[in-house]
Order: C-alpha cells, then sequence, then structure tokens
C-alpha cells in the first residue's frame, strides 16, 4: 500500500474521530451508561488498532515509537468518549485504548493481505460509528 | 538490569494495592454498576502490567513457567472479583484477568523475540533498549491509571 494513501487513511481517522466527538458532545445529555461505554470502548479500541496498524505498516523500524503513540493516542480517544458521561468512564475508555493500542502494531507487522484487512477493518469502523449514531438518533 | 523491571513490578504492585484499599473503603458509597467499571478496569491493567513484567523477567526456555503470568492474571481478577456484591461479577473479573494477562504474555514473548512478528530488531542492544523502554512505558501508564481511580473514587 502507498503512503501517500496511508496517510491519508490516518488523516480521515481522526477526522471522523473528531467530528463524531464534537457532534456526542452537543448531544451528550441524551447518552445512556451503556451507550457512553460502548463508544468509549469501541471507538477508542478502533482508533489505536487503526492508528498502530497503519503507522507500522508506514514506518516499519520504529516499533517502539509507534506502540507508544498508538496506545497514547487510543488512551486519548477512549478517554474523551467516555468523560462525555461519566468519571468512571473516562478511566475505562481511556485503559481500554491504551491497552489495544499496545497489541496493534504487532498486529500490523503480521499482516499479509494489507489492503483486505485494513478495508475491513475501516468498513467495521464506520459502521461502529454509524451504529452509534443511530442509536442516539432513536432515543 | 533486570533488578529496574523488578522495581516497575513492585511499584505496580503497590499501586494495584492502593487501589484496592481505596475501593474497599468507598465500596458502600459507590453504585454497584461504577464499582464494576473501575474493577475491570484495574483488573485488565494490572493482570496486563504484571504478566508483562513476569514474561520479561522469567527464563523464556523453561515452558512450566510460561504459564504463570496467565495465573497471575486470573489471582488478579480473583481478588478485585471479591469486591463487588454480586457473584456473576466473579465469571467477568476472571475473564478480564485472563485477557489482561495472555495479552501481557504475548506482548513480553514478542518483545524477548521480535522475529515472531517479523519486527525488524536485528541486535542484542537495541531488543534490550526496546525491552525496557516499553516496559518502563505501561509500568508508567499502569500508575497514571491507577492515580487517576483513586482521584475518580475520592
Amino acid at each position: 500500500m502507498a503512503n501517500g494513501v496511508i496517510s491519508i487513511l490516518i488523516y480521515i481517522d481522526l477526522l471522523l474521530v473528531s467530528f463524531f466527538y464534537l457532534y456526542l458532545r452537543k448531544r451528550k445529555e441524551q447518552i445512556s451508561y451503556t451507550l457512553g461505554m460502548t463508544s468509549s470502548m469501541a471507538v477508542g479500541g478502533l482508533t489505536a488498532l487503526l492508528t498502530g496498524i497503519l503507522l507500522i505498516m508506514q514506518f516499519p523500524f520504529h516499533f517502539t515509537y509507534i506502540t507508544m503513540f498508538s496506545a497514547l493516542i487510543g488512551g486519548f480517544v477512549g478517554a474523551f468518549y467516555g468523560r462525555l458521561v461519566d468519571r468512571g468512564l473516562f478511566v475505562l475508555g481511556l485503559t481500554n485504548g491504551i491497552m489495544i493500542g499496545l497489541m496493534a502494531p504487532m498486529i500490523g507487522t503480521v499482516i499479509e493481505m494489507p489492503v483486505p484487512f485494513i478495508g475491513v477493518l475501516h468498513v467495521f469502523f464506520i459502521g461502529c460509528i454509524l451504529t452509534i449514531f443511530w442509536t442516539l438518533k432513536r432515543t | 538490569m533486570w533488578q529496574l523491571i523488578l522495581l516497575c513490578a513492585m511499584w505496580n504492585l503497590t499501586e494495584a494495592g492502593l487501589v484496592y484499599q481505596s475501593l474497599e473503603t468507598k465500596r458502600s458509597f459507590v453504585e454497584e454498576y461504577s464499582m464494576s467499571t473501575m474493577c475491570m478496569t484495574v483488573i485488565m491493567m494490572t493482570a496486563f502490567v504484571m504478566a508483562l513484567h513476569l514474561e520479561v523477567l522469567l527464563p523464556p526456555d523453561v515452558t512450566v513457567l510460561q504459564f504463570i503470568p496467565l495465573l497471575i492474571g486470573l489471582v488478579i481478577g480473583w481478588g478485585y472479583s471479591r469486591l463487588k456484591s454480586d457473584p456473576a461479577n466473579l465469571l467477568i473479573s476472571l475473564y478480564n484477568g485472563a485477557m489482561g494477562g495472555l495479552m501481557g504474555m504475548m506482548l513480553g514473548a514478542v518483545l524477548q523475540n521480535p522475529a515472531l512478528c517479523n519486527i525488524p530488531i536485528a541486535s542484542q542492544a537495541m531488543m534490550e533498549l526496546n525491552t525496557y523502554s516499553l516496559v518502563l512505558f505501561s509500568a508508567c501508564l499502569h500508575v497514571v491509571v491507577c492515580h487517576l481511580l483513586r482521584f475518580v473514587n475520592r
């Protein structure tokens, strides 16, 4: 996969996560505890996973830095999404993002067919966001 | 340098003990779902970090010792499940402890032998630097999470 495509994908993912966070922040009174837990775990974990996999494919010789970076990104995203509901969910999202971020670069180094793998992960990521969006619309 | 990892393990164990004490003190004032969330958080992170430390510290050629990180995860899960009154929570605590232990064991195994995941680290010095930096990083993250949990539970 070309390096330019990987950079664009990381950029699109981070934009998607940021705009969805702004959308959720406007409607945070409608978010239930269960939906908050789901969104913090799913979005934080998938962001960490995608960041780790895409970055290790672009910079394969920087395993340590990418592991730290993806853990921090996952932790921040999970914490911000969890903070919308509860302080307990803030720590839960942080921990979940950190753990998946620490594991993600290892997955990135062993995949043999990166294009279908990343495609399916993105479909799953967008599906998660759409599911949370529709659940929030219905409440 | 194994003393540094042992020191990190003791530091993390102390922090986990302080969180346990804090949760036990405020047990009757915290709602059941909130307690469940906090226990899940601390079990996952503590099991992961302790399994990582143990996997790096234990000799890789003795097969029987490879189960110890997983057992430590299960013991941590069982220990924290005693904070919750619902007996069904024992299952989720044991599950989280086992998952954290397995993930820590996996990361430790990859740090000891990067060729398992095709990570291009060739020299022994680079491998050791990689191991120590990631172990220290995860120990610091564990301490941050424990401090946040004690702050949330205040």
